[in-house]
């Protein structure tokens, strides 16, 4: 870590920095639409599940399908969003005396504390109708890693691009990849016999994708056992038995990645 | 106070700024003028911390902009020609988030308002203000911090006359309180009694410092000299 | 005197009649005699009281009695052979625990072990002993209500769940080390038995059969055992309302025909390679509305033909259903298939044979696009199930790792639109909207009152 990220984490923890970024996050929040819908629809969707669900596993199930495509999309539109919104300010903002890592690194922190309260709204209903609490508790962790990798995500790609345009196709576009275009690949590749001798090497790939280790830890949790898969290989007996701590340090990978990334780009960043 | 020695800065290959050197000290009003492309924006977003010199050197109250930039950028406060805030955010959210940042009592953001008339539109969101009120709403944001350097990049174009001459005022006002200002504008007939020192930026070097007080009295075309029309400007910069 | 005699005489039988269960005469117990003494000298049909307390086994019952425990009465067998062993025709066992046979699964030791006709065994404990229950070449044995726990401290059997498919015989696996587990309710060469409303758990298979025909096997629950039901060259049976979950498998049914099985519930067996149901080399079946939920192996079918499967539902499973090869002529209709990771797995297999809807009437998918411009609750475009492993499963283990993953949605829906080359699918002529149900019900209510 170099002496200036250092110093922009000192600074992002100076009380009066943290207070300004986060109060200012959730102020804009509370005022932006798309939150507003995700709210609702989070809502909407922790009621229906506790109140149509069949069981504690659907439940979780159904938490995991909304998980996968609607909270990770979400939250990466929420960070090229929260990033793009406030282009025409980085005149004033960056001639604040903070540095600029501290600044996209406290807007992720207070984006991500915001999914947090907003994510309990998807969660908490099932506890009501008798849900499981620690296999809730373990969901809602894990998708908050979620929400905060593709977060990251979005901020970056919202940092880098030229326009909110080009930012939500660059965005977008990320996400399908993960999303589909990893398992695909992967699907497609698993013909090959060249692949099939290294099936370790088949299964990095996976592993390294936020959505395929955080699908991979949930179905665990759910006890949708791949049984198949799971000791074929040192490697893939490996990540099944530590799927939950894979997933973690993956998405604070990610999530580092991007936000070191997106730093970088507004430390070099001349209007 | 501000120090710039030798600054140069190229955008790609092609040179803006070839060896700026400039001295703005506290007490003073110091204006830049010049033709457009001349540096002079250049100049001020680099003293700001905006943006980076390939070479040479540049101080704010003594911390380097380059080296020490949280230090340098502690002791100013910038004003860009279009100031441009968060639009969802009202004119006080706004004045707060930087009274935060700046570890500013957020008292002062209600005294800002009154300053500059924004009393009225402090629940008003900054998308729905017109141009002079943005400009308005840059001035309190300016002011904000009391900091004792102070640079403006033509500032007060979309003010009124009147809002103009208060801009002026204070800047005179804040000078005289031991501040460094540095102003570049077109409006050299209107600021030219405001300012303590004129520098005549051209071809991204400071090529002359002029007596304002000499300016209207040598060449009194400058009066009604049209903003923002190149030709004029550069038919007085050539004059002068 | 004589006649205050008979008097005492005549009312101390009257006494013992009015006690006795549906007039049948009775032996009241005498403390000098142990049980099996009473036994002996029981005359034919006779019904003997067991105290409370522990009756030293083991028992061998040689004459049609009928022992009836009261509360806290239990038969405790030597740890050797069986606790007790019947071997006379039309004798009952009710309302006794009991415990303590040996443990040698190369002499089938059991709690009770039977190889008499009409045997009725009802609301017993079983438990502390190798087999529960042993039927050997018997005929009408009714079993009901029982409790059958294995013995715990015994290791169940490490064997994988499809090991072993196949090795009918009379014995038990005797490759098995004794240290072993035996079953639950054990039965070879039977016929005509009645399994009705027992409990078994934490034996090695909850019920056995092996060439036993004619049987029912009816609201039984079957948890913690390895295959909850064990079945094979058996045939005419008929399964009604059983429950079997929290097994290695539900059950196994092998190398037999004609079998009804209606109403069972196998849920949440999921261990390693587990299964709900293993149907193999088994023929002209009906399996209707069953619900197999919740397992690693849903439904699994090899070299079964001919059988009809109806009504069922086949949900949250890891893989819905498994077709291995040879399968043919099987009529699926009214099945539900919901939220199962996989709800087809062909592998390589050719599964033309068989007919995805019967007159007309499909099966429900999840998620298919519902055209149904006649409202009669049928799909108007067929319905295409992938099997997007196919042969990888195989020959690439490691791809399961993909299960669940939204570009296999994506591929199930293309290939809903377009047939994707090169990946095995069925398809289902006629799949049902989610108002099928709704529709049929409206329909039935209609003719009712016409009626």
């Amino acid at each position: 870590m170099t002496t200036k990220m250092k110093r922009a984490l000192s600074l992002l923890f100076d009380r009066n920095t943290a207070r300004a970024l986060f109060t200012r996050e959730f102020r804009l929040a509370l005022i932006n639409r798309y939150f507003h819908v995700f709210s609702a629809l989070a809502l909407i969707g922790g009621i229906a599940a506790a109140l149509f669900s069949e069981d504690a596993n659907a439940t979780g199930f159904f938490h995991l399908q909304v998980a996968l495509y609607f909270v990770s999309l979400f939250a990466l539109l929420a960070g090229v969003g929260s990033a793009q919104a406030e282009r025409e300010e980085w005149q004033l903002l960056f001639t604040q005396p903070l540095p600029r890592p501290s600044y996209v690194i406290g807007k992720f922190l207070a984006l991500a504390l915001i999914f947090a309260g907003v994510l309990l709204l998807l969660f908490l209903p099932p506890l009501f109708a008798g849900a499981d609490l620690s296999m809730m508790g373990l969901l809602y962790l894990q998708t908050l890693l979620l929400a905060a990798t593709f977060l990251a995500c979005g901020l970056a790609a919202g940092y880098f691009a030229h326009d909110r345009a080009q930012a939500l196709i660059v965005g977008v576009s990320a996400w399908l990849l993960l999303l589909f275009g990893v398992d695909l690949v992967a699907l497609f590749a698993a013909r090959w016999s060249g692949i099939q001798k290294f099936p370790d090497l088949w299964v990095t790939l996976l592993m390294l994708n936020p959505l395929d280790s955080f699908r991979i830890e949930a179905l665990f949790a759910l006890q949708q056992i791949p049984a198949e898969a799971a000791n074929k290989t040192p490697l893939a007996g490996w990540w099944t038995a530590h799927a939950g701590a894979w997933f973690a340090g993956i998405a604070v990978v990610w999530s580092a990645a991007m936000m070191t990334l997106a730093s970088l780009r507004m430390n070099r960043w001349e209007e | 106070m501000i120090l710039a020695e030798n600054l140069t800065k190229n955008y790609g290959r092609k040179p803006v700024l070839r060896g700026i050197s400039l001295r703005a000290t506290a007490g003073e009003v110091t204006l830049m003028v010049g033709p457009n492309g001349a540096g002079k924006s250049t100049t001020v977003k680099l003293l700001a911390g905006l943006i980076r010199p390939n070479a040479g050197s540049a101080r704010i109250n003594g911390f380097d902009i380059v080296d020490q930039t949280i230090a340098a950028q502690r002791s100013l406060a910038y004003l860009p020609q279009r100031p441009s805030f968060h639009p969802r955010l009202t004119c006080l959210e706004v004045l707060r988030f930087y009274a935060r940042l700046r570890g500013v009592p957020l008292t002062r953001c209600d005294a800002m308002l009154e300053l500059t008339g924004l009393n009225d539109a402090a629940r008003t969101r900054t998308q729905e203000l017109s141009g002079g009120m943005r400009q308005r709403l840059g001035i309190a944001f300016l002011l904000l911090a009391d900091a004792p350097v102070l640079l403006l990049d033509e500032p007060g174009l979309s003010l009124d006359p009147g809002w103009r001459k208060r801009l002026q005022e204070t800047l005179h006002f804040e000078s005289r309180r031991g501040k460094a200002v540095l102003v570049t504008t077109h409006l050299i007939a209107e600021w030219n009694n405001v300012a303590d020192r004129c520098l005549l930026c051209r071809d991204g070097v400071i090529e002359q410092e002029l007596d304002p007080s000499d300016l209207l009295h040598d060449f009194p075309e400058i009066e009604t000299a049209v903003i923002d029309d190149n030709e004029d400007e550069t038919r007085i910069v050539t004059a002068v | 005197m004589a006649a205050v005699l008979l008097w005492v005489v005549a009312f101390s039988c009257r006494a013992s009649v009015s006690d006795a269960p549906d007039g049948v005469s009775q032996k009241r117990p005498t403390n000098a005699a142990t049980l099996q003494e009473r036994i002996d000298a029981a005359a034919p049909n006779d019904t003997i009281r067991v105290e409370p307390g522990v009756h030293a086994g083991a028992l061998l019952i040689t004459k049609p009695v009928n022992l009836i425990g009261e509360k806290g009465a239990e038969i405790r067998g030597n740890g050797s052979g069986n606790a007790i062993t019947i071997s006379a025709d039309n004798v009952t066992l009710t309302g006794l625990r009991i415990t303590g046979s040996g443990l040698r699964l190369s002499d089938d030791d059991a709690a009770v072990f039977i190889t008499a006709n009409r045997a009725r065994i009802e609301n017993n404990v079983i438990a502390d002993s190798l087999h529960g229950i042993y039927l050997k070449k018997v005929s009408g044995t009714q079993i009901l209500n029982n409790r059958i726990e294995g013995k715990t401290t015994l290791s169940p059997s490490a064997e994988p769940v499809e090991k072993g498919i196949g090795q009918g015989s009379e014995n038990c696996d005797t490759t098995l080390v004794s240290n072993r587990r035996g079953n639950g309710i054990h039965q070879w060469n039977s016929e005509r038995t009645t399994i009705r409303g027992n409990e078994i758990s934490e034996t090695r298979d909850g019920i056995y059969f092996s060439f036993t025909n004619n049987c029912l096997v009816e609201d039984n629950l079957i948890h913690h055992v390895r295959y909850g039901l064990h079945y094979m060259y058996s045939d005419n049976n008929v399964f009604l309302n059983n429950t079997f979950t929290e097994n290695a498998a539900g059950a196994a049914i092998m190398f037999s025909k004609e079998l009804l099985v209606r109403g069972n519930r196998f849920i949440n067996n999921r261990g390693h390679r587990a299964y709900g149901l293993i149907f193999q080399s088994s023929d002209r079946s009906k399996l209707e509305q069953n619900e197999i939920t919740s397992n690693a192996v849903g439904l699994s079918f090899n070299q079964c033909n001919d059988n009809e499967i109806t009504g069922n539902r086949v949900t949250q499973n890891y893989i819905g259903l498994r077709f291995g090869s040879n399968s043919g002529g099987n009529r699926f209709t009214q099945n539900v298939f919901t939220r199962n990771l996989h709800p087809i797995e062909t592998g390589s297999s050719d599964v033309s044979g068989n007919q995805w809807a019967v007159n007309g009437v499909g099966n429900f998918w999840e998620n298919d696009l519902e055209v149904d411009l006649d409202h009669d609750g049928i799909n108007d475009l067929p319905h295409r199930e992938l099997d997007s492993f196919g042969i990888l499963r195989r020959d690439f283990p490691a791809v399961a790792f993909l299960s669940g993953s939204p570009a296999l949605k994506l591929l199930r829906f293309a290939n809903e639109r377009a047939v994707i080359p090169g990946m095995s699918a069925i398809e289902d002529p006629s799949p049902l909207t989610s108002r099928f149900w709704k529709i049929q019900a409206q329909r039935s209510h209609a003719l009712l009152r016409e009626k």
